[in-house]
């Protein structure tokens, strides 16, 4: 929904810009709500699947960490 | 580089990492690894017009045509960010190029708060501007903390949205031979929306919240708090609060002022307002959802340390 309004939204401004109509080309339009729709329904994914990288990331500074204060280790 | 090469035999970062980390408090001292590593942060700092190394950008920003000013105000910083926090991370950092970082900061925040005021050409306003991001987004790396390098990271991409953002509209009104900043005047009456969208990137630019600026400022300087540098902060919040005065003076010339000649605002090409739309919206909308460009830098900055 939020993707729809930003596409919608995005491409009225366009047109504002341009100092045309809002609504000039009206296929443009639908294509700026399809388009937001699928880039905010990918942003979401991909925010979800980049913080469970970030999870294993800091998972695995917090091992090498202890691995080499509390073990010793040189590496 | 070939200072370095030469006074140590290696070339790959690993094994300069171990030549190299903390040489200054062993007793693998040489001049010629330090002229090296300083004639490799001045080269990097040269590309990125940081002070005292930006006397080229103002004349070379105004002369220019206007898509090759656009491309050399980001992608160099872009890539020599990269590029150099590959070199200090993983190849060297020692306390001289940390000090050296620094005062490059400080110094670029100061002058392109100072210079830019006293600008009567759009474009070298904006190179001036460019000067003292430069500035802020250098703290970022100056701290040499994982939050540093996330707050660069942060700060670069919103500093290149901005700047796209800045440049098309100089593009779509260099149409109509605007050049001067006080040719800006009544830009407000002709185009209403795209001196509200130059204003929401000049409001970005200041800092101003809940733009995206302020989102990239409010984490370098936390950043910079965090390491420790507790001089570096208030610079960069004093200079940000002296910047607001000429991009609020650009905002007052459009709406408030009338125009030297009147000109007749050109309609713009479809590309341009695209363009324009999308990084308006993203530096309107940053705001609410940051935590993806959040957990991506954090990821980057983690990574490079590991």
């Amino acid at each position: 929904m939020v993707g729809v309004l930003l596409g919608l939204g995005t491409q009225m401004y366009s047109n504002a810009l341009r100092k045309l109509p809002y609504m000039r080309h009206p296929w443009e339009h639908l294509l700026g709500m399809g388009l937001g729709a699928v880039f905010a329904n990918q942003m979401v994914k991909w925010e979800v699947k980049a913080q469970e990288d970030l999870d294993k990331l800091l998972l695995k500074a917090k091992q090498a960490n202890e691995r080499r204060y509390f073990d010793d280790d040189e590496d | 580089c070939s200072m370095i090469y030469g006074s140590t035999g290696a070339t790959h970062f690993d094994q300069l990492a171990k030549i190299l980390t903390g040489y200054e408090i062993t007793g693998a001292r040489s001049s010629g690894i330090f002229m090296g590593i300083l004639f490799i942060a001045v080269g990097f700092l040269f590309k990125i017009t940081a002070v005292p190394f930006h006397m080229w950008a103002p004349d070379i920003y105004e002369g220019s045509p206007t898509p090759v000013t656009a491309f050399l105000s980001i992608a160099p910083k872009i890539s020599i960010s990269a590029n150099i926090s590959r070199v200090s991370i993983y190849g060297s950092y020692g306390a001289t190029l940390q000090q050296i970082f620094f005062f490059c900061s400080i110094a670029s925040m100061i002058l392109g708060a100072l210079a830019a005021m006293a600008q009567t050409k759009v474009k070298r306003l904006l190179a001036h501007s460019s000067i003292g991001h430069v500035g802020y987004i250098r703290t970022g790396f100056s701290c040499g903390t994982i939050e540093g390098i996330q707050s660069l990271l942060i700060g670069i991409f919103i500093y290149a949205s901005m700047t796209l953002d800045a440049f098309a509209i100089v593009s779509a009104l260099r149409q109509t031979r605007v050049k001067y900043i006080a040719d800006l005047g009544a830009l407000a009456k002709t185009n209403p929306i795209l001196a509200i969208t130059f204003s929401i990137t000049m409001f970005s630019y200041a800092g101003i919240p809940p733009l995206a600026g302020f989102c990239s400022k409010f984490y370098l300087f936390f950043a910079a708090l965090g390491c420790g540098a507790y001089f570096l902060a208030p610079v960069g919040v004093v200079t940000s609060v002296i910047g607001r005065f000429y991009y609020i003076r650009l905002a007052k010339r459009m709406f408030f002022d009338t125009p030297r000649t009147w000109i007749l605002y050109e309609p713009m090409d479809r590309d341009k307002s695209l363009l324009l739309a999308m990084t308006s919206s993203f530096i309107t909308s940053f705001f609410p959802y940051p935590s993806p460009l959040f957990s991506v830098t954090h990821q980057m900055a983690l990574s490079s340390y590991l």
